[in-house]
């Protein structure tokens, strides 16, 4: 058994690419990403510096066998998920880093994955709102009318700053 | 009508050309890739992000096929539809080249 530490950070769904930087700069220092759970906590294995490269996809279907094997024929090593994420890590090798997605075409696919969840779920907190304001004049249906607000909020946040990359892919 | 049916997948991306290229004959993922990387000398790589996704979007459209599985792998192979996209894309391309070459008749590369 290798020694493990633990590390919080958060990162939204539209920071996948400074997650995978620093996933690469944990490995450089010689920590080595295990495993992580959804509230941001993650474990790392401690071993010798690597200069691995990580990268995240987004597959709301269940993964089988035929995408697991496509990746590691490639010569990825499937590292787990979170969610809908996949973590897949390989060791960087020559001037240019390796990537599973390579055109803008397939990556805007991704991120309009994303974005499609986002959009599925942004008009169940709208009706949240609005119940939880009905009865706002009970102190907790106004915390929970508050809570909804913020998540809409932060969903309005993540339409556009996904809808950001997706237009930055697409003028490249 | 045909010809619409054809013309609404063009211009290919240079990925999904390439892809449909090396389903002339039938491939599993990884044949794809290498076979790419090879016919293109290199200049394209195609990632299995991209080929995943790519695997699933042709075969909703009807330009490739399923022809088996072995070790987990699907092997697929360009449908009709496919070869005839393919042809297309090829017969523009060309076109492209030759305009190209005389625009700039002494490109040597």
């Amino acid at each position: 058994m290798n020694k493990t530490i633990h590390k919080f950070r958060w990162f939204w769904a539209w920071e996948d690419d400074q997650e995978e930087i620093w996933l690469r700069e944990m490995s450089n220092q010689g920590y080595h990403f295990k495993s992580v759970l959804f509230i941001g906590l993650y474990t790392f294995e401690i071993g010798e510096k690597k200069d691995y490269v990580y990268r995240l996809d987004y597959a709301p279907k269940r993964v089988d066998d035929e995408y697991l094997n496509l990746f590691r024929d490639a010569g990825w090593k499937y590292m787990g998920s979170m969610n809908s994420w996949q973590y897949f890590r390989k060791e960087a090798s020559g001037s240019v880093a390796p990537e599973i997605y390579t055109d803008s075409e397939s990556k805007v696919r991704k991120y309009k994955r994303i974005l499609r969840l986002l959009a599925a779920l942004m008009p169940l907190m709208v009706i949240n709102v609005v119940n939880c304001l009905i009865r706002a004049d009970e102190p907790v249906w106004f915390a929970l009318a508050m809570f909804f607000i913020c998540m809409v909020v932060l969903f309005s946040v993540g339409l556009r700053k996904l809808l950001e990359r997706i237009t930055d892919l697409k003028s490249l | 009508m045909e010809n619409n049916e054809i013309q609404k997948f063009l211009p290919l991306s240079e990925s999904t050309y390439y892809i449909l290229l090396s389903l002339v004959e039938s491939r599993h993922g990884y044949a794809i890739m290498q076979h790419v990387e090879t016919i293109s000398s290199g200049t394209v790589t195609i990632g299995p992000g991209t080929l995943y996704g790519a695997f699933s979007n042709l075969e909703k459209a009807g330009l490739i096929r399923i022809t088996g599985e072995e070790d987990r792998r699907k092997y697929y192979q360009l449908t009709a539809l496919g070869k005839r996209v393919l042809a297309e894309q090829i017969h523009r391309l060309s076109i492209m080249a030759d305009n190209g070459k005389k625009a700039l008749p002494d490109l040597e590369k």
